[in-house]
């Protein structure tokens, strides 16, 4: 059976997030342009720091007048949860250091979830369907964040786009259910939740991650688990 | 022109941990890719650090106040049934998005 072309895969593959975005990327670019900086800089944050929790961290940091360092510190442990990632797709980003470093670099929560679900190429396509995947995200990451300045001086703040995000990831969970169709790692996942949000409530996230991977190390492995 | 340049400041470092931080695995894990314990991490990761991910995007929600978090837990669980039936990550994403929103306007 003939597969489609990689690169044309990966854009229509990755076209749910895109659009996805623009209700997170938009109120960033909104909430930075009525914050008073200069509506210039706002893509700019989302073309290099390519990821909403560090870029709506340092919003909010940089409103609020906190110091230089301290918002530096505090962007770590929300960053440091993409280290994780790695570890899921060393093996499978073996291309050259350029190829290699963008594909690291555009891994964020969304493309890493997408890209570990969908496997259907080897090799030289699979680099090309994963370049795909990762620049349209990028790119819509940043033209979002535009559009979210532009629209900063016509729309009054619309309440509750925050869930957006919200959406996002429950449908990324769910397809990742599709893929995984073992319902104890959600459970060992809620369990890590429980335990870091109990002892080190302000950064569950990464302490529940690790905690989680902890976890699932001392697990026996289940029969079915598909390797491609 | 001064927060400007603060700000460009701010974001050249907020990069250079950003890059730092999603490059570190490919440039340490070389020695330890061959362990039998980071396969099986590797596959099992995905689905339980987005599981967290809806959690944590859900954290700032006032449950103990009104609207008690009510929209979201409707729209959520709206996500769910949508996925689960018609399997589409559009559909079920922007029907969710409006969906809250349509919920938070009649609370």
């Amino acid at each position: 059976m003939a597969k489609a072309l990689p690169i044309r895969q990966g854009f229509v593959d990755a076209l749910p997030i895109c659009l996805g975005f623009f209700p997170i990327a938009g109120l960033f670019g909104l909430l930075f342009k009525q914050a008073g900086f200069n509506p210039y800089l706002a893509p700019l944050f989302s073309l290099l720091l390519n990821g909403a929790s560090v870029q709506f961290l340092a919003l909010s940091l940089l409103i609020g007048g906190a110091d230089f360092s301290y918002i530096l510190l505090a962007a770590v442990p929300l960053a440091i949860r993409n280290s994780f990632y790695g570890l899921s797709l060393y093996d499978r980003y073996q291309f050259s250091p350029l190829v290699k470093s963008y594909l690291a670099f555009g891994l964020i929560d969304e493309s890493y979830s997408l890209i570990t679900i969908k496997q259907k190429y080897t090799g030289k396509e699979d680099a090309a369907y994963c370049l795909a995947i990762s620049s349209s995200i990028h790119i819509s990451w940043v033209l979002w964040t535009i559009v979210g300045c532009v629209a900063g001086s016509f729309l009054p703040t619309i309440k509750g786009l925050e869930f957006a995000q919200t959406a996002l990831f429950l449908v990324l969970a769910l397809e990742q259910y599709f893929k995984c169709r073992d319902l104890r790692l959600f459970g060992w996942a809620f369990v890590a939740f429980i335990l870091s949000y109990i002892f080190i409530p302000s950064h569950f996230l990464v302490v529940a991650i690790a905690l989680y991977v902890l976890l699932i190390s001392f697990l026996p492995q289940k029969q079915k688990v598909a390797v491609s | 022109m001064n927060q400007d340049i603060y700000l460009i400041k701010v974001l050249i470092c907020l990069f250079l941990i950003v890059l730092g931080t999603r490059l570190l695995p490919f440039i340490c894990l070389h020695k330890l890719k061959d362990h039998p314990l980071a396969k099986k991490i590797a596959l099992a990761l995905p689905p339980g650090v987005i599981f967290l991910l809806v959690i944590y995007s859900l954290a700032d929600t006032a449950f103990l106040s009104y609207p008690y978090g009510i929209p979201e837990i409707l729209a959520a669980a709206a996500i769910i049934g949508l996925h689960l039936r018609f399997k589409n990550l559009l559909v079920s994403l922007v029907a969710g998005i409006a969906l809250h929103q349509t919920f938070l306007f009649l609370c």
